[in-house]
Protein backbone atom coordinates (compact mmCIF):
# COMPACT_ATOMS: atom_id res chain seq x y z
CA UNK A 1 0.00 0.00 0.00
CA UNK A 2 1.56 3.25 -0.93
CA UNK A 3 0.72 6.95 0.64
CA UNK A 4 1.72 9.52 -0.87
CA UNK A 5 4.95 10.96 -0.04
CA UNK A 6 6.50 13.82 1.07
CA UNK A 7 8.70 14.80 -1.90
CA UNK A 8 8.89 12.30 -5.34
CA UNK A 9 12.19 10.01 -5.28
CA UNK A 10 13.82 10.08 -8.52
CA UNK A 11 12.39 6.73 -9.66
CA UNK A 12 13.95 6.37 -13.30
CA UNK A 13 15.11 3.10 -13.43
CA UNK A 14 19.59 3.41 -14.24
CA UNK A 15 18.81 0.44 -17.05
CA UNK A 16 16.09 -0.02 -19.27
CA UNK A 17 16.13 -2.10 -21.89
CA UNK A 18 13.90 -2.67 -24.23
CA UNK A 19 12.35 -5.12 -26.76
CA UNK A 20 12.42 -4.81 -30.60
CA UNK A 21 9.93 -2.19 -31.82
CA UNK A 22 6.60 -4.42 -32.69
CA UNK A 23 4.23 -3.50 -35.51
CA UNK A 24 1.86 -0.61 -35.10
CA UNK A 25 -1.55 -1.88 -34.86
CA UNK A 26 -4.59 0.01 -35.38
CA UNK A 27 -7.91 -0.71 -33.16
CA UNK A 28 -11.21 0.93 -33.45
CA UNK A 29 -11.00 4.36 -31.50
CA UNK A 30 -11.41 3.77 -28.07
CA UNK A 31 -14.52 5.91 -26.15
CA UNK A 32 -17.67 5.31 -24.28
CA UNK A 33 -19.33 1.78 -24.53
CA UNK A 34 -21.10 4.31 -27.07
CA UNK A 35 -25.13 3.19 -27.99
CA UNK A 36 -26.36 -0.51 -27.99
CA UNK A 37 -25.08 -2.70 -30.88
CA UNK A 38 -28.07 -4.24 -32.89
CA UNK A 39 -28.13 -7.93 -31.84
CA UNK A 40 -27.20 -9.79 -35.68
CA UNK A 41 -30.09 -11.93 -37.11
CA UNK A 42 -27.87 -14.82 -38.50
CA UNK A 43 -27.73 -17.10 -39.95
CA UNK A 44 -24.62 -17.76 -38.15
CA UNK A 45 -21.87 -20.10 -38.80
CA UNK A 46 -19.38 -22.06 -36.73
CA UNK A 47 -15.77 -21.91 -37.13
CA UNK A 48 -13.86 -24.96 -35.74
CA UNK A 49 -9.88 -24.43 -34.88
CA UNK A 50 -8.00 -27.68 -33.56
CA UNK A 51 -4.52 -28.56 -33.53
CA UNK A 52 -4.98 -30.75 -36.71
CA UNK A 53 -7.45 -32.08 -39.04
CA UNK A 54 -9.57 -28.84 -38.84
CA UNK A 55 -10.22 -25.40 -41.44
CA UNK A 56 -8.32 -23.30 -38.25
CA UNK A 57 -5.65 -23.71 -36.38
CA UNK A 58 -4.73 -20.53 -35.27
CA UNK A 59 -7.87 -18.85 -33.32
CA UNK A 60 -7.41 -15.40 -34.32
CA UNK A 61 -7.56 -16.69 -38.37
CA UNK A 62 -11.18 -17.75 -37.45
CA UNK A 63 -11.65 -15.28 -35.67
CA UNK A 64 -10.73 -12.78 -38.26
CA UNK A 65 -13.12 -14.67 -40.48
CA UNK A 66 -15.97 -14.86 -38.24
CA UNK A 67 -18.94 -12.87 -37.99
CA UNK A 68 -21.50 -10.87 -36.00
CA UNK A 69 -23.05 -13.84 -33.38
CA UNK A 70 -21.25 -16.62 -35.03
CA UNK A 71 -19.09 -19.23 -33.29
CA UNK A 72 -15.61 -20.26 -32.91
CA UNK A 73 -15.33 -23.47 -31.09
CA UNK A 74 -11.49 -24.30 -29.78
CA UNK A 75 -10.32 -27.86 -29.88
CA UNK A 76 -8.70 -28.64 -26.81
CA UNK A 77 -4.85 -27.90 -27.09
CA UNK A 78 -2.42 -25.33 -26.38
CA UNK A 79 -2.45 -22.49 -28.42
CA UNK A 80 0.53 -19.56 -28.26
CA UNK A 81 -1.16 -16.82 -29.60
CA UNK A 82 -3.37 -13.93 -28.56
CA UNK A 83 -7.08 -13.44 -29.32
CA UNK A 84 -8.16 -10.10 -30.43
CA UNK A 85 -12.30 -9.74 -31.12
CA UNK A 86 -12.28 -5.86 -32.29
CA UNK A 87 -15.19 -3.85 -33.27
CA UNK A 88 -18.73 -3.92 -34.29
CA UNK A 89 -18.27 -6.49 -36.63
CA UNK A 90 -17.83 -9.29 -34.11
CA UNK A 91 -20.85 -8.29 -32.13
CA UNK A 92 -22.15 -11.37 -30.38
CA UNK A 93 -19.06 -13.95 -31.32
CA UNK A 94 -19.07 -16.85 -28.96
CA UNK A 95 -14.94 -17.84 -28.61
CA UNK A 96 -15.73 -21.11 -26.66
CA UNK A 97 -13.26 -23.68 -26.07
CA UNK A 98 -14.03 -26.30 -23.49
CA UNK A 99 -16.54 -25.30 -20.55
CA UNK A 100 -16.21 -28.25 -18.76
CA UNK A 101 -12.66 -28.69 -18.80
CA UNK A 102 -11.16 -25.42 -19.72
CA UNK A 103 -7.85 -26.46 -18.20
CA UNK A 104 -7.80 -28.52 -21.51
CA UNK A 105 -7.96 -25.31 -23.67
CA UNK A 106 -5.11 -23.25 -23.24
CA UNK A 107 -3.91 -20.42 -24.83
CA UNK A 108 -0.04 -19.66 -23.36
CA UNK A 109 1.70 -16.40 -23.82
CA UNK A 110 4.85 -17.68 -21.82
CA UNK A 111 7.12 -17.74 -24.68
CA UNK A 112 5.72 -14.63 -26.91
CA UNK A 113 7.07 -11.41 -27.24
CA UNK A 114 5.81 -7.48 -27.11
CA UNK A 115 2.52 -7.01 -28.27
CA UNK A 116 1.99 -10.98 -28.59
CA UNK A 117 2.52 -11.42 -24.96
CA UNK A 118 0.05 -8.67 -23.75
CA UNK A 119 -3.08 -10.18 -23.27
CA UNK A 120 -4.60 -13.14 -23.51
CA UNK A 121 -7.58 -12.59 -25.14
CA UNK A 122 -9.08 -8.85 -25.42
CA UNK A 123 -12.21 -7.91 -26.91
CA UNK A 124 -12.87 -4.25 -27.52
CA UNK A 125 -15.91 -2.52 -28.86
CA UNK A 126 -17.73 -5.31 -29.51
CA UNK A 127 -20.91 -6.12 -27.81
CA UNK A 128 -21.84 -9.02 -25.82
CA UNK A 129 -19.29 -11.24 -26.75
CA UNK A 130 -18.93 -14.71 -25.15
CA UNK A 131 -15.57 -16.15 -24.42
CA UNK A 132 -16.17 -19.28 -22.21
CA UNK A 133 -14.05 -22.53 -21.31
CA UNK A 134 -10.25 -21.62 -21.53
CA UNK A 135 -7.12 -20.90 -19.66
CA UNK A 136 -4.59 -17.92 -20.29
CA UNK A 137 -1.20 -18.34 -18.96
CA UNK A 138 2.20 -16.24 -19.33
CA UNK A 139 0.11 -13.33 -20.24
CA UNK A 140 2.26 -9.97 -19.06
CA UNK A 141 -0.82 -7.53 -19.15
CA UNK A 142 -4.37 -9.58 -19.15
CA UNK A 143 -5.37 -12.62 -19.06
CA UNK A 144 -9.30 -12.14 -20.38
CA UNK A 145 -9.91 -8.25 -21.61
CA UNK A 146 -12.64 -6.58 -22.52
CA UNK A 147 -13.03 -3.02 -22.76
CA UNK A 148 -15.81 -0.33 -24.40
CA UNK A 149 -18.42 -2.48 -24.95
CA UNK A 150 -22.38 -3.40 -23.69
CA UNK A 151 -22.55 -6.32 -22.52
CA UNK A 152 -20.25 -9.83 -22.04
CA UNK A 153 -19.82 -13.27 -21.13
CA UNK A 154 -16.87 -14.19 -19.30
CA UNK A 155 -17.25 -18.04 -17.97
CA UNK A 156 -15.31 -20.93 -17.44
CA UNK A 157 -12.01 -19.14 -17.63
CA UNK A 158 -8.96 -19.65 -15.81
CA UNK A 159 -6.57 -16.79 -16.01
CA UNK A 160 -3.10 -18.16 -13.96
CA UNK A 161 0.05 -16.69 -13.42
CA UNK A 162 2.13 -13.53 -14.17
CA UNK A 163 -0.32 -10.94 -15.69
CA UNK A 164 -1.46 -7.69 -13.98
CA UNK A 165 -5.21 -8.37 -13.90
CA UNK A 166 -6.81 -12.22 -15.12
CA UNK A 167 -10.00 -11.05 -15.75
CA UNK A 168 -10.71 -7.55 -16.22
CA UNK A 169 -13.81 -5.35 -17.65
CA UNK A 170 -12.88 -1.81 -18.29
CA UNK A 171 -15.69 1.08 -19.11
CA UNK A 172 -18.21 -1.60 -19.78
CA UNK A 173 -21.74 -1.35 -19.41
CA UNK A 174 -23.21 -4.58 -18.17
CA UNK A 175 -22.00 -8.31 -18.27
CA UNK A 176 -21.41 -11.23 -16.53
CA UNK A 177 -18.52 -13.39 -15.14
CA UNK A 178 -19.17 -16.72 -13.50
CA UNK A 179 -17.70 -20.00 -12.79
CA UNK A 180 -13.40 -18.93 -13.35
CA UNK A 181 -10.53 -18.70 -11.57
CA UNK A 182 -8.08 -15.51 -10.95
CA UNK A 183 -5.06 -16.69 -9.55
CA UNK A 184 -1.09 -15.64 -9.15
CA UNK A 185 -1.57 -12.11 -10.67
CA UNK A 186 0.83 -9.18 -9.36
CA UNK A 187 -2.63 -7.07 -9.22
CA UNK A 188 -5.89 -8.29 -9.55
CA UNK A 189 -7.31 -11.64 -10.06
CA UNK A 190 -10.87 -9.80 -11.49
CA UNK A 191 -11.17 -6.21 -11.99
CA UNK A 192 -13.97 -4.15 -12.97
CA UNK A 193 -12.97 -0.74 -13.72
CA UNK A 194 -14.54 2.74 -14.85
CA UNK A 195 -17.85 1.94 -15.20
CA UNK A 196 -19.93 4.81 -16.87
CA UNK A 197 -22.54 6.53 -14.55
CA UNK A 198 -26.01 5.15 -16.08
CA UNK A 199 -29.37 6.70 -15.80
CA UNK A 200 -30.94 3.36 -15.96
CA UNK A 201 -28.16 1.25 -14.55
CA UNK A 202 -27.48 -2.21 -16.57
CA UNK A 203 -25.73 -4.46 -13.47
CA UNK A 204 -22.83 -6.66 -13.76
CA UNK A 205 -23.11 -9.73 -12.84
CA UNK A 206 -19.93 -11.53 -10.91
CA UNK A 207 -20.93 -15.15 -9.38
CA UNK A 208 -19.14 -18.27 -8.56
CA UNK A 209 -15.33 -17.18 -9.01
CA UNK A 210 -12.83 -18.20 -7.21
CA UNK A 211 -9.59 -15.51 -6.96
CA UNK A 212 -6.60 -16.37 -5.03
CA UNK A 213 -2.66 -15.85 -4.87
CA UNK A 214 -3.00 -12.72 -6.02
CA UNK A 215 -2.12 -9.02 -5.13
CA UNK A 216 -5.58 -8.36 -4.73
CA UNK A 217 -8.64 -10.74 -4.88
CA UNK A 218 -10.80 -8.13 -6.32
CA UNK A 219 -10.13 -5.11 -7.39
CA UNK A 220 -12.70 -1.88 -8.72
CA UNK A 221 -11.49 0.81 -9.03
CA UNK A 222 -14.36 3.68 -9.97
CA UNK A 223 -16.81 0.24 -10.61
CA UNK A 224 -20.84 0.75 -10.78
CA UNK A 225 -23.78 -1.59 -10.46
CA UNK A 226 -21.72 -4.67 -9.86
CA UNK A 227 -22.52 -7.85 -7.80
CA UNK A 228 -20.50 -9.71 -6.66
CA UNK A 229 -21.82 -13.19 -5.01
CA UNK A 230 -21.22 -16.90 -3.85
CA UNK A 231 -17.73 -16.20 -4.86
CA UNK A 232 -14.47 -16.54 -2.60
CA UNK A 233 -11.67 -14.27 -2.24
CA UNK A 234 -8.84 -16.01 -0.22
CA UNK A 235 -5.38 -16.14 0.25
CA UNK A 236 -4.66 -12.80 -1.54
CA UNK A 237 -2.75 -9.76 -0.24
CA UNK A 238 -6.68 -8.61 0.19
CA UNK A 239 -9.71 -9.84 -0.64
CA UNK A 240 -12.03 -7.62 -1.90
CA UNK A 241 -11.22 -3.73 -2.61
CA UNK A 242 -13.85 -1.41 -3.72
CA UNK A 243 -11.63 2.12 -4.46
CA UNK A 244 -11.95 5.48 -5.63
CA UNK A 245 -9.06 6.81 -7.46
CA UNK A 246 -8.37 9.82 -10.38
CA UNK A 247 -6.24 7.61 -12.11
CA UNK A 248 -9.72 6.54 -13.94
CA UNK A 249 -12.38 8.16 -14.93
CA UNK A 250 -15.71 8.48 -12.70
CA UNK A 251 -14.80 8.28 -9.32
CA UNK A 252 -15.89 7.12 -7.09
CA UNK A 253 -17.02 3.56 -6.69
CA UNK A 254 -20.54 3.41 -6.08
CA UNK A 255 -23.64 1.03 -5.88
CA UNK A 256 -21.98 -2.16 -5.54
CA UNK A 257 -23.43 -5.51 -3.96
CA UNK A 258 -21.13 -7.87 -2.06
CA UNK A 259 -22.98 -10.86 -0.72
CA UNK A 260 -22.97 -13.89 0.33
CA UNK A 261 -18.97 -14.93 -0.30
CA UNK A 262 -16.59 -16.51 1.75
CA UNK A 263 -14.04 -13.69 1.92
CA UNK A 264 -11.28 -15.35 4.20
CA UNK A 265 -7.03 -16.02 5.06
CA UNK A 266 -6.34 -12.69 2.75
CA UNK A 267 -2.85 -12.66 4.07
CA UNK A 268 -0.58 -13.22 1.36
CA UNK A 269 2.34 -11.86 2.11
CA UNK A 270 3.78 -11.41 -1.63
CA UNK A 271 6.60 -9.11 -0.82
CA UNK A 272 8.35 -12.06 0.85
CA UNK A 273 7.78 -14.02 -2.19
CA UNK A 274 6.14 -14.84 -5.04
CA UNK A 275 5.73 -16.90 -8.35
CA UNK A 276 5.05 -13.67 -10.39
CA UNK A 277 6.97 -10.25 -10.81
CA UNK A 278 6.31 -7.72 -8.57
CA UNK A 279 6.00 -4.06 -9.35
CA UNK A 280 9.19 -2.07 -8.89
CA UNK A 281 9.04 -0.01 -5.99
CA UNK A 282 7.76 3.65 -6.70
CA UNK A 283 7.81 7.00 -5.03
CA UNK A 284 4.39 7.84 -6.22
CA UNK A 285 2.36 4.99 -5.46
CA UNK A 286 1.59 2.16 -2.42
CA UNK A 287 -0.14 -0.64 -2.36
CA UNK A 288 -2.85 -1.63 -0.33
CA UNK A 289 -1.76 -3.45 3.19
CA UNK A 290 -1.80 -6.84 3.59
CA UNK A 291 -4.27 -8.66 5.46
CA UNK A 292 -7.38 -7.42 4.64
CA UNK A 293 -11.14 -9.12 3.75
CA UNK A 294 -12.85 -6.39 2.29
CA UNK A 295 -11.67 -2.89 2.18
CA UNK A 296 -13.82 -0.05 1.02
CA UNK A 297 -11.63 3.08 0.28
CA UNK A 298 -13.67 5.42 -0.50
CA UNK A 299 -17.15 4.99 -2.26
CA UNK A 300 -21.16 5.83 -1.77
CA UNK A 301 -24.11 3.32 -1.56
CA UNK A 302 -22.07 -0.05 -1.54
CA UNK A 303 -23.96 -3.22 0.33
CA UNK A 304 -21.46 -5.35 1.98
CA UNK A 305 -24.10 -7.78 3.40
CA UNK A 306 -24.46 -11.93 4.15
CA UNK A 307 -20.95 -12.64 3.32
CA UNK A 308 -18.55 -15.06 5.50
CA UNK A 309 -15.25 -13.11 6.64
CA UNK A 310 -12.78 -15.05 8.88
CA UNK A 311 -8.92 -15.20 9.16
CA UNK A 312 -7.90 -12.05 7.62
CA UNK A 313 -4.64 -10.50 9.89
CA UNK A 314 -5.66 -7.32 10.11
CA UNK A 315 -9.08 -6.56 9.31
CA UNK A 316 -12.43 -8.57 8.30
CA UNK A 317 -14.25 -4.79 7.04
CA UNK A 318 -12.82 -2.14 6.79
CA UNK A 319 -13.93 1.77 5.18
CA UNK A 320 -12.07 4.29 5.39
CA UNK A 321 -12.17 8.05 3.40
CA UNK A 322 -10.45 8.36 0.14
CA UNK A 323 -8.64 11.27 1.36
CA UNK A 324 -6.30 11.42 -1.25
CA UNK A 325 -8.35 11.91 -3.94
CA UNK A 326 -8.45 14.99 -5.99
CA UNK A 327 -12.11 15.43 -6.79
CA UNK A 328 -13.36 16.55 -3.07
CA UNK A 329 -16.76 15.92 -3.53
CA UNK A 330 -16.36 12.07 -4.29
CA UNK A 331 -13.46 11.36 -1.33
CA UNK A 332 -16.07 10.62 1.45
CA UNK A 333 -17.68 7.89 2.44
CA UNK A 334 -21.31 8.11 1.90
CA UNK A 335 -24.60 5.49 2.46
CA UNK A 336 -22.15 2.47 2.39
CA UNK A 337 -23.64 -0.70 4.71
CA UNK A 338 -22.26 -3.71 5.92
CA UNK A 339 -24.20 -6.22 7.58
CA UNK A 340 -25.56 -9.51 7.57
CA UNK A 341 -22.20 -10.73 8.17
CA UNK A 342 -20.35 -13.45 9.99
CA UNK A 343 -17.48 -13.16 10.94
CA UNK A 344 -14.77 -15.07 12.44
CA UNK A 345 -16.77 -18.28 11.66
CA UNK A 346 -18.22 -18.63 14.48
CA UNK A 347 -15.33 -18.17 17.10
CA UNK A 348 -12.94 -20.70 15.04
CA UNK A 349 -11.04 -18.64 12.78
CA UNK A 350 -11.20 -14.78 13.74
CA UNK A 351 -9.95 -12.00 12.05
CA UNK A 352 -6.96 -9.24 13.85
CA UNK A 353 -9.86 -6.71 13.77
CA UNK A 354 -13.19 -7.43 12.43
CA UNK A 355 -14.56 -3.87 11.37
CA UNK A 356 -12.70 -1.29 11.00
CA UNK A 357 -14.05 2.49 9.92
CA UNK A 358 -12.21 5.92 10.61
CA UNK A 359 -15.92 7.19 10.62
CA UNK A 360 -15.87 9.46 7.46
CA UNK A 361 -18.53 10.35 5.48
CA UNK A 362 -22.54 10.19 6.00
CA UNK A 363 -24.94 7.27 6.17
CA UNK A 364 -22.41 4.81 6.44
CA UNK A 365 -24.00 1.86 9.01
CA UNK A 366 -22.51 -1.60 10.16
CA UNK A 367 -24.58 -4.21 11.50
CA UNK A 368 -26.28 -6.41 12.33
CA UNK A 369 -23.69 -8.75 12.21
CA UNK A 370 -22.83 -11.94 13.82
CA UNK A 371 -19.72 -12.99 15.72
CA UNK A 372 -17.84 -9.37 15.70
CA UNK A 373 -15.65 -9.74 18.49
CA UNK A 374 -13.22 -6.90 17.99
CA UNK A 375 -13.41 -3.53 16.27
CA UNK A 376 -11.61 -0.63 15.65
CA UNK A 377 -11.77 2.10 17.31
CA UNK A 378 -11.75 -0.71 19.92
CA UNK A 379 -14.81 1.46 21.84
CA UNK A 380 -16.75 1.38 18.70
CA UNK A 381 -17.13 5.12 18.86
CA UNK A 382 -17.25 4.97 14.90
CA UNK A 383 -19.68 2.73 14.08
CA UNK A 384 -23.26 2.84 14.33
CA UNK A 385 -25.99 0.10 12.78
CA UNK A 386 -28.01 0.04 9.70
CA UNK A 387 -29.96 1.82 8.91
CA UNK A 388 -28.54 4.92 9.42
CA UNK A 389 -28.88 8.46 8.04
CA UNK A 390 -27.02 11.25 8.92
CA UNK A 391 -23.41 12.18 9.78
CA UNK A 392 -20.90 9.76 11.11
CA UNK A 393 -18.13 10.56 13.39
CA UNK A 394 -15.38 10.88 12.25
CA UNK A 395 -11.69 10.43 13.64
CA UNK A 396 -9.02 11.46 12.66
CA UNK A 397 -6.74 9.34 15.20
CA UNK A 398 -8.55 6.25 13.73
CA UNK A 399 -7.23 7.22 9.97
CA UNK A 400 -3.71 7.98 10.69
CA UNK A 401 -3.80 4.42 12.31
CA UNK A 402 -4.97 2.93 9.34
CA UNK A 403 -2.04 4.78 7.06
CA UNK A 404 0.46 3.89 9.31
CA UNK A 405 -0.93 0.00 8.48
CA UNK A 406 -0.24 0.76 4.69
CA UNK A 407 2.90 2.22 5.36
CA UNK A 408 4.36 -0.62 7.38
CA UNK A 409 7.64 -1.49 5.71
CA UNK A 410 7.54 -5.32 7.67
CA UNK A 411 3.50 -5.24 5.76
CA UNK A 412 2.79 -8.11 8.99
CA UNK A 413 3.63 -5.27 12.02
CA UNK A 414 -0.05 -4.74 12.99
CA UNK A 415 -1.53 -8.09 12.32
CA UNK A 416 -2.88 -9.89 14.99
CA UNK A 417 -2.85 -13.78 13.82
CA UNK A 418 -4.79 -17.06 15.17
CA UNK A 419 -4.81 -20.32 14.30
CA UNK A 420 -7.27 -21.10 11.35
CA UNK A 421 -9.93 -23.52 10.97
CA UNK A 422 -9.78 -25.87 8.34
CA UNK A 423 -11.68 -24.93 4.98
CA UNK A 424 -11.88 -27.92 2.53
CA UNK A 425 -9.55 -28.05 -0.52
CA UNK A 426 -7.85 -24.75 0.51
CA UNK A 427 -3.79 -24.09 2.20
CA UNK A 428 -3.12 -20.92 4.10
CA UNK A 429 -0.77 -18.78 2.66
CA UNK A 430 1.21 -16.78 3.98
CA UNK A 431 4.42 -16.69 2.77
CA UNK A 432 5.13 -18.31 -0.69
CA UNK A 433 8.40 -20.41 0.22
CA UNK A 434 6.62 -22.22 2.93
CA UNK A 435 2.99 -22.95 1.61
CA UNK A 436 1.94 -26.55 0.70
CA UNK A 437 -1.06 -26.12 -1.19
CA UNK A 438 -1.10 -26.51 -5.27
CA UNK A 439 1.84 -23.90 -6.52
CA UNK A 440 1.41 -22.67 -9.91
CA UNK A 441 3.16 -24.58 -13.05
CA UNK B 1 -4.96 -1.04 -8.45
CA UNK B 2 -3.06 0.70 -5.95
CA UNK B 3 -3.76 3.03 -2.97
CA UNK B 4 -2.65 6.11 -3.60
CA UNK B 5 -1.05 7.37 -6.91
CA UNK B 6 0.18 10.59 -6.86
CA UNK B 7 0.29 12.75 -10.07
CA UNK B 8 3.53 13.61 -11.26
CA UNK B 9 4.07 16.84 -12.13
CA UNK B 10 4.77 17.61 -15.98
CA UNK B 11 8.09 18.68 -16.38
CA UNK B 12 8.69 21.94 -17.41
CA UNK B 13 8.63 22.78 -21.15
CA UNK B 14 12.33 23.30 -21.48
CA UNK B 15 13.35 19.93 -19.90
CA UNK B 16 11.44 18.27 -22.79
CA UNK B 17 13.94 17.58 -25.76
CA UNK B 18 13.81 20.46 -27.68
CA UNK B 19 14.69 20.26 -31.05
CA UNK B 20 17.34 23.56 -32.22
CA UNK B 21 16.72 24.81 -35.65
CA UNK B 22 19.70 25.16 -37.22
CA UNK B 23 20.42 28.97 -37.14
CA UNK B 24 20.70 31.00 -40.45
CA UNK B 25 23.65 31.95 -41.65
CA UNK B 26 23.92 35.64 -40.98
CA UNK B 27 25.29 38.15 -44.10
CA UNK B 28 24.19 38.72 -47.33
CA UNK B 29 23.93 35.56 -49.84
CA UNK B 30 23.14 33.24 -47.01
CA UNK B 31 21.69 30.20 -47.96
CA UNK B 32 18.34 29.46 -46.68
CA UNK B 33 17.71 27.93 -43.30
CA UNK B 34 18.33 24.29 -43.45
CA UNK B 35 15.13 22.54 -42.45
CA UNK B 36 15.87 20.47 -39.53
CA UNK B 37 15.97 16.65 -40.16
CA UNK B 38 13.58 14.17 -38.53
CA UNK B 39 14.64 12.46 -35.28
CA UNK B 40 13.61 9.81 -33.52
CA UNK B 41 12.50 10.24 -29.56
CA UNK B 42 12.12 7.74 -26.81
CA UNK B 43 9.13 8.31 -24.59
CA UNK B 44 9.19 6.22 -21.90
CA UNK B 45 5.92 4.47 -19.61
CA UNK B 46 4.90 5.05 -16.21
CA UNK B 47 2.77 4.35 -13.75
CA UNK B 48 0.52 6.57 -15.14
CA UNK B 49 2.81 9.04 -17.03
CA UNK B 50 4.56 9.39 -20.04
CA UNK B 51 8.21 10.53 -19.67
CA UNK B 52 8.80 13.19 -21.25
CA UNK B 53 5.41 14.63 -20.85
CA UNK B 54 5.90 17.39 -24.05
CA UNK B 55 7.97 17.34 -27.45
CA UNK B 56 8.70 18.89 -29.76
CA UNK B 57 10.26 17.76 -33.35
CA UNK B 58 10.46 18.18 -36.59
CA UNK B 59 8.15 16.76 -39.16
CA UNK B 60 8.65 13.34 -39.96
CA UNK B 61 10.05 12.09 -36.45
CA UNK B 62 9.82 8.83 -35.31
CA UNK B 63 8.15 8.42 -31.78
CA UNK B 64 8.80 5.07 -29.98
CA UNK B 65 7.30 4.65 -26.70
CA UNK B 66 8.94 2.27 -24.46
CA UNK B 67 7.23 0.10 -21.56
CA UNK B 68 9.21 -0.72 -18.55
CA UNK B 69 10.92 -4.06 -18.56
CA UNK B 70 9.33 -5.09 -15.38
CA UNK B 71 5.96 -5.13 -14.85
CA UNK B 72 4.06 -2.33 -14.23
CA UNK B 73 -0.25 -1.48 -14.73
CA UNK B 74 -1.17 -2.05 -18.26
CA UNK B 75 -1.41 1.38 -20.74
CA UNK B 76 -2.05 2.03 -23.81
CA UNK B 77 -0.44 5.17 -26.29
CA UNK B 78 -3.55 6.68 -27.93
CA UNK B 79 -3.80 9.39 -30.20
CA UNK B 80 -6.74 11.13 -29.15
CA UNK B 81 -6.29 14.65 -31.05
CA UNK B 82 -4.01 15.48 -34.01
CA UNK B 83 -3.33 17.71 -36.78
CA UNK B 84 -6.35 17.15 -39.40
CA UNK B 85 -6.08 14.46 -41.81
CA UNK B 86 -4.24 12.67 -39.46
CA UNK B 87 -5.70 8.69 -38.86
CA UNK B 88 -5.49 7.90 -35.12
CA UNK B 89 -3.77 5.14 -33.61
CA UNK B 90 -3.92 2.79 -30.82
CA UNK B 91 -0.58 0.77 -29.25
CA UNK B 92 -1.48 -2.67 -27.31
CA UNK B 93 -2.78 -2.68 -24.44
CA UNK B 94 0.28 -3.62 -22.57
CA UNK B 95 2.43 -3.71 -19.17
CA UNK B 96 6.41 -4.75 -20.30
CA UNK B 97 8.52 -5.72 -22.69
CA UNK B 98 6.69 -3.70 -25.61
CA UNK B 99 7.27 -0.89 -27.99
CA UNK B 100 5.12 0.58 -29.71
CA UNK B 101 6.02 3.65 -32.51
CA UNK B 102 4.61 6.37 -35.20
CA UNK B 103 6.27 8.40 -37.80
CA UNK B 104 4.19 11.57 -37.10
CA UNK B 105 4.56 13.41 -40.71
CA UNK B 106 1.93 16.26 -40.44
CA UNK B 107 2.43 19.41 -38.56
CA UNK B 108 1.33 20.23 -35.61
CA UNK B 109 -0.24 18.81 -31.58
CA UNK B 110 -0.72 15.51 -31.00
CA UNK B 111 -2.04 14.71 -27.67
CA UNK B 112 -1.85 11.12 -26.62
CA UNK B 113 -3.22 9.51 -23.78
CA UNK B 114 -3.74 6.37 -21.91
CA UNK B 115 -7.40 5.26 -22.40
CA UNK B 116 -7.14 3.15 -18.93
CA UNK B 117 -5.99 6.01 -16.85
CA UNK B 118 -7.22 9.42 -17.53
CA UNK B 119 -4.58 11.53 -15.70
CA UNK B 120 -2.06 10.11 -18.20
CA UNK B 121 -1.42 12.10 -21.30
CA UNK B 122 1.42 13.92 -23.06
CA UNK B 123 1.34 16.56 -26.03
CA UNK B 124 3.48 16.26 -29.20
CA UNK B 125 4.53 19.55 -31.12
CA UNK B 126 5.43 18.83 -34.43
CA UNK B 127 7.18 21.93 -36.47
Amino acid sequence: MRIRKAALLAAVPALLVFAAPAVAQDYPAPGNPGKVQKKPKGPFKTLRVCKKGCKYTSIQKAVNKAGPGDTVKVADGTYRQPVRISGIKKRYMKLIGNPAHPERVVIDLRRAKGAAAQNAVMVNGANEVTVQGFTAIGYKANGFFVVNAHGYTFANLRAMLGGVYGIYAFNTIGGTMRDSVGAWNNDAGFYIGQTPPQDKPVRTIVENVDSFGNVLGWSGTNMRYVTIRKSRFYNNGAGIVPNALTSEKYPPEEDNVIAENDIFWNNFNYYAGAPFELRPPSAEATPYPVGVGVLLFGGRRNIVERNRIFGNYLAGAAAVQQFLLQDESAKDLVGNEVKENQFGLNGTDPNGRDLVYDGNGTGNCFGPNEGVQTTFPADGSTFVPCPFGGANSFSAAVQQEMVNWALDGTHTAFWITHPHAPYPGVTPLETYSTYTGPKPE
Amino acid sequence: MTFAQVRRLALPAGLAALVTLAPAVAGAGAAKPRKPKPVTKKVKIFDNYYEPAKLTVPRGSTIVWQWPITTGDAHDVTLDKGPKGVRKFQSQVAASDYTFKRKLTKKGRYHIICTLHEEMTMDITVR
